[in-house]
């Protein structure tokens, strides 16, 4: 049977810390994946999945090879990693401040957080 | 102070021209065209040069070698990266045999143009001053313009994997190009008198250099990388240093950087122990900038004075791409028969001519700055303009007939199986 969640605000961990968000996180640099899944496990963090993808820049770059015409069967060694856990608003809140802590400003993640209405197999 | 502001100007430039902002603009077809050919900056080269504008001499610009070296470096060292062993073995058939008769096809008939050219031309019959100008008319014949999505009619599966095989197999041919070129250029040298001669001993030693310069080179990058950290600006810092390093032994060895360099690549990516994947992602995120910097350099060493000898010489390029590239993804299309289905100016694509030939003909006029070279680049930029006009031109007359009028079950049962095939070795 499908979880109803309360009607609550997107990051406002304050209010509701116990409420439901989904986090996405984009590491576009897959080397920063293994320090990240590190960072998560730390924060608590202990369920996510992890999606490989490709940035729009990415792909408008190989539209156009000019001296990279091998390189496109090479998509996996270049591509960026989308990782997204359900997890409680607190906990997530935790994880974007521990970012900001141990990533530099220039390698940091692109992350945020989507309120989690309803959920089913899922125990957050 | 002038060589600093042609610095400045063109570096700016680059970055501007490369920016997100102007993503939308390149999606259009006739600015990918543009694009992917360099045209539009080779243009602006030219009207900043010293013909129309005189805002960059190419006085500054042979002034500015090591920098251009270093541009040069940094293509063959990003072509050498991608040609990992296990990649190159596990290249679809298609792609191998189109890359293989294009250098059957390519390297007599473009030999045969460049030498009587040339020889007409200049009136030279020494064939050691005859050869540098043969060998890098077949290296710039070499190979294809790997973009394909200015030329894609339609979505469907053909196109896409005719597109994969022009990509794959341009890129496999720009290594060769480069191949033959440096080897071509260490086999001449300069004598004493600083005259042009044939050396196969001094030339096999510069091979020798070429090939010792990049283990090296593999074995520094790979300890640097161990030191480095995992940041960004550590690896920018490597990567400078590597493209420095092998770009000035290069020279000093009187071999191109960009063979070079593209040695070195090939070494670094095929040692074991050694992540690559965020050097590589650099490197390729880079591409398009150094890519536009080289072609604004070209149209500002560019020499219009090619008379009607050069314009012939130019038109016989043009021409005999049109007669030779098709046959490869002919050749190609005999093992996977999918691509016979794809759209008419996709087919036509292997005519144009590959952006590497812009930087191997920049190549030769900082290695041997004559009246003679500078219009060789010419000729070669005329090339490949005439390669990029004649399949728009050639589509529109053709009719929108398959590769192959004619197809039997027995050939589409046997490139079915092929492809079948690939896919359960890859």
């Amino acid at each position: 049977m499908a979880e109803e969640r309360p009607e609550q605000k997107a990051g406002s961990p304050e209010a509701e810390p116990r409420a439901a968000a989904l986090l996405f996180i984009i590491v576009s640099d897959p080397g920063a994946l293994d320090r990240l899944i590190t960072l998560l496990l730390d924060m608590g963090v202990t369920g996510a999945t992890v999606i490989e993808s490709k940035g729009m820049g990415a792909i408008i770059r190989e539209e156009m090879p000019i001296f990279s015409g091998l390189a496109a069967l090479l998509p996996a060694r270049t591509g960026s990693r989308v990782v997204v856990s359900a997890t409680s608003q607190q906990r997530a809140a935790d994880v974007l401040g521990a970012l900001e802590r141990e990533f530099k400003e220039r390698d940091r993640p692109i992350a945020f957080t989507t309120a989690i209405g309803q959920s089913l197999g899922v125990q957050i | 102070m002038e060589g600093f502001l042609s610095i400045l100007l063109v570096a700016t430039l680059a970055i501007a021209g490369t920016s997100r902002s102007l993503d939308r603009l390149r999606r259009s077809r006739p600015i990918a065209v543009l694009i992917s050919g360099g045209w539009i900056w080779i243009a602006l080269g030219a009207l900043l040069g010293p013909r129309i504008l005189g805002a960059i001499s190419a006085e500054i610009v042979l002034r500015l070698t090591p920098l251009v070296a270093f541009a040069l470096g940094w293509v063959g060292l990003m072509i050498g990266l991608q040609a990992q062993r296990s990649l190159l073995a596990s290249l679809p058939a298609a792609v191998r045999r189109a890359t293989l008769v294009d250098l059957a096809l390519t390297i007599p008939l473009f030999g045969v143009i460049g030498l009587v050219g040339v020889g007409l031309w200049s009136g030279e019959r020494d064939l050691a001053l005859l050869a540098t100008p043969m060998g890098l008319l077949v290296a710039c014949g070499l190979g294809w313009s790997m973009e394909t999505r200015s030329l894609r009619a339609g979505r469907g599966e053909s196109d896409g994997r005719l597109s994969l095989v022009i990509r794959a197999a341009g890129g496999l041919a720009a290594i060769a190009a480069i191949s033959i070129w440096g080897i071509g250029a260490a086999l001449t040298q300069r004598d004493a008198a600083g005259a042009l001669r044939m050396d196969a001993g001094l030339g096999a030693l510069t091979l020798l250099g070429c090939v010792g310069l990049a283990v090296v080179i593999g074995a520094l990058a790979r300890l640097a990388l161990q030191i480095a950290g995992g940041s960004r600006a550590d690896l920018l810092t490597v990567f400078l240093g590597l493209v420095a390093l092998v770009s000035g032994a290069a020279v000093n060895l009187g071999a191109p950087p960009i063979f070079a360099a593209m040695l070195a690549g090939m070494v670094l990516t095929n040692l074991p122990g050694i992540e690559l994947r965020r050097f590589e992602r650099f490197l390729l995120d880079a591409e398009h900038v150094v890519a536009v910097v080289l072609a604004i350099l070209a149209g500002v060493l560019l020499d219009p004075s090619i008379g009607a000898a050069g314009a012939l010489l130019a038109a016989g390029l043009g021409l005999g791409r049109l007669a030779v590239k098709p046959g490869s993804l002919l050749a190609a299309a005999r093992l996977d028969p999918s691509l016979r289905r794809a759209s008419r100016s996709l087919r036509l694509a292997s005519v144009r001519q590959s952006p590497v030939a812009l930087a191997v003909a920049v190549g030769f006029v900082l290695a041997a700055p004559s009246a003679l070279s500078h219009q060789l680049l010419t000729v070669v930029v005329v090339a490949g303009l005439l390669s990029e006009a004649i399949p728009l031109a050639a589509s529109a007359l053709l009719s929108d007939t398959p590769m192959s009028t004619t197809t039997t079950p027995d050939m589409d049962r046997e490139g079915n199986a092929s492809a079948a095939h690939e896919g359960e070795a890859r």
